[in-house]
């Protein structure tokens, strides 16, 4: 088993590597060069991030009912990270999805555009088991969330990170205890010198260093933003939902937001979906998009396609 | 022209709204009964959440001796001062300490305790999870693979259910403070003969289901703070009501269970 690699230039190493990462390992097998990793597994003892850890090689613990159908028709390595069949899901008597089809392959960004009330958020918290579809299937890493019993679904939580609209910081903890709080969870190993280490690495990728010790309350909507983000990914996922991250944002911090969004996403080879109605955000981070109305999908494309497009609807999110 | 509404349709529209508001109490009931049922499967499931059952106890325990030991101070004088004039009618000043201290551990005590943490306490938990709730905290949690219930509910209901019968105990000791110096605006006494006196007239069946029901009294605060917190819907609004409802409930609940403590103490 591999670990990542330590200190502040464990970053630079991972970007280096990511290209060699082997399909399903997560974070666990990003780093170091085997020789390098093989050094500091003698330096740093029991400090160690191992796939087991991040939840990537636990696949025996699921379920066999759990494997979605048809999942391994795909050929091997271009298999999709999500798959989203017929997805539908109602508020007592108001559909909000009614069929709803899409895939995220792996390392791509899929945007979901849509107005208001389309159903957008709705898709995404259904896929990390907070809403349960009234029909349909939601696989996961090859899993259909719906059918996973609640230790499959926390399995499958832990590779999957959540950026909510209003970044849902922990407001009775500082910035360093909101970062810290996943890791004290999931990596109970992990050495204290080690989460500080891990912490401030990640404050550094925001840019926001000096806030450390600061509470939520203490922070701009564009900080906030950041640390959410920041508290997603230190647990390594390997999807990413983002939940319409740059709403309430002037626009030079939504710009700033989406570009550090593109650029860690890239950096760390993670699959997203990333819910938005925010057009120059989405031109910045979408590798496909797909437009959601009234619970169904009506278009998908890259942006520059459906820039060009004829349709009203669709013409009305570019002017 | 809208026809206006005969009288039996309106009596049948409110006879269906009681019932469906009944309903509604049932299923509430129901829901704060599983959610307590769960609290104890969770809470002799390691692991513990030391830290935070240790902070909810400095925040349950340590913050709330003021107000706790205030309360109790000013019971014991109203109860002295009141008491006196009929005492004194009798002839029967000396046992004013004997009953003071009764009156405190078995009732007051625990109970003026209870309803003011329900206030303190309960209020505090119905909001601040309500907070968490509203803003997605809970949620975040959820997603995060952390089960919200043990780090959020368990370690609260444990730190009202172990705190609160400790503040009781403390309450009774100002409240007989409290009881001394109201003693001493007529009669002169020591205070060492005032609290001899009166722990003198003190049985085991006062003391005992005393702490006893304190430990329910501090289960149904935190249980309900927290359930209310945790059920709270989404919007700003909902985060007063939790609060609002909470004090409600757990000043209701600490009088039935007042209530069922007296009539199976009454029997031993």
């Amino acid at each position: 088993m591999k670990k990542i690699s330590e200190g502040r230039t464990g970053h630079t190493e991972v970007e280096e590597s990511v290209g060699t990462k082997a399909p399903g390992a997560g974070f666990s097998g990003i780093g170091k060069p085997a020789d390098s990793n093989a050094q500091s597994e003698q330096s740093s003892g029991e400090e160690r991030w191992t796939a087991e850890e991040t939840g990537a090689v636990k696949e025996d613990e699921y379920r066999e009912e759990t494997v979605c159908a048809g999942s391994g028709e795909v050929p091997d390595g271009n298999e999709p990270v999500v798959l989203i069949k017929g997805v539908h899901k109602a508020f007592k008597d108001h559909p909000v999805l009614k069929g709803v089809d899409l895939h995220v392959n792996k390392g791509e960004n899929l945007v979901v555009l849509g107005k208001s009330g389309s159903g957008k958020s709705v898709l995404i918290k259904c896929l990390v088991g907070l809403e349960t579809p009234d029909e349909g299937e939601l696989c996961v890493f090859g899993h259909d969330v719906s059918s996973l019993n609640y230790k499959e679904l926390n399995e499958t939580r832990v590779r999957i990170g959540f950026l909510f609209q209003n970044s849902a910081l922990y407001d009775s903890m500082t910035v360093r205890e909101n970062l810290a709080f996943p890791l004290r969870r999931h990596k109970k190993n992990m050495s204290k010198e080690r989460r500080e280490t891990l912490i401030e690495e990640m404050l550094d990728n925001v840019g926001l260093p000096d806030v450390i010790d600061q509470m939520p309350s203490e922070l701009s909507g564009g900080q906030n933003k950041r640390i959410g983000l920041a508290r997603t990914l230190i647990l390594r996922p390997e999807l990413m939902l983002y939940d319409e991250p740059t709403t309430g944002l002037d626009t030079g911090t939504s710009k700033e937001i989406s570009e550090l969004i593109h650029s860690l996403q890239k950096k760390y080879n993670i699959s997203s979906i990333m819910i938005t109605h925010d057009m120059p955000s989405a031109r910045i981070t979408a590798d496909r998009i797909v437009m959601l109305k009234e619970g169904v999908v009506v278009a998908e494309g890259t942006y520059a396609e459906l820039e060009k497009s004829d349709d009203e609807w669709i013409k009305s999110f570019f002017a | 022209m809208q026809q206006p509404t005969p009288p039996y349709q309106k009596a049948r529209i409110s006879v269906t709204q009681k019932k469906s508001e009944i309903k509604k109490w049932l299923y509430g009931a129901g829901d704060l009964v599983t959610f307590s049922g769960r609290f104890f499967r969770e809470v002799f499931n390691p692991p513990y959440e030391w830290k935070e059952i240790f902070y909810q106890c400095y925040l349950v325990g340590y913050k709330s001796t003021f107000l706790i030991g205030l309360t109790g101070f000013i019971m014991g004088m109203v109860l002295t001062i009141q008491s006196r004039p009929s005492m004194a009618a009798f002839g029967a000043v000396s046992m004013i300490p004997g009953m003071v201290t009764v009156s405190l551990v078995r009732e007051i005590g625990p109970v003026i305790t209870a309803l003011i943490c329900s206030g303190n306490i309960g209020s505090r938990m119905g909001a601040e999870l309500g907070s968490m709730r509203v803003t997605e905290q809970i949620d975040a949690m959820e997603v995060s693979a952390i089960d919200p219930y043990r780090f959020l509910v368990v370690t609260r209901v444990l730190a009202t259910t172990l705190m609160i019968p400790l503040l009781a105990i403390f309450s009774d000791a100002i409240g007989l403070v409290g009881g001394y110096v109201a003693m001493n605006i007529h009669d002169s006494t020591s205070i060492r003969h005032f609290f001899v006196a009166g722990l003198a007239h003190l049985e085991f069946v006062d003391v005992f289901p005393a702490i006893i029901k304190s430990f329910f009294f501090g289960f149904v605060v935190g249980i309900i703070g927290c359930y209310k917190g945790f059920h709270a819907s989404r919007g700003t609004e909902s985060v007063g009501k939790a609060a609002n409802s909470a004090v409600i409930a757990a000043s209701l609940a600490v009088f039935v269970i007042d209530m069922l403590a007296a009539q199976i103490t009454d029997l031993l």
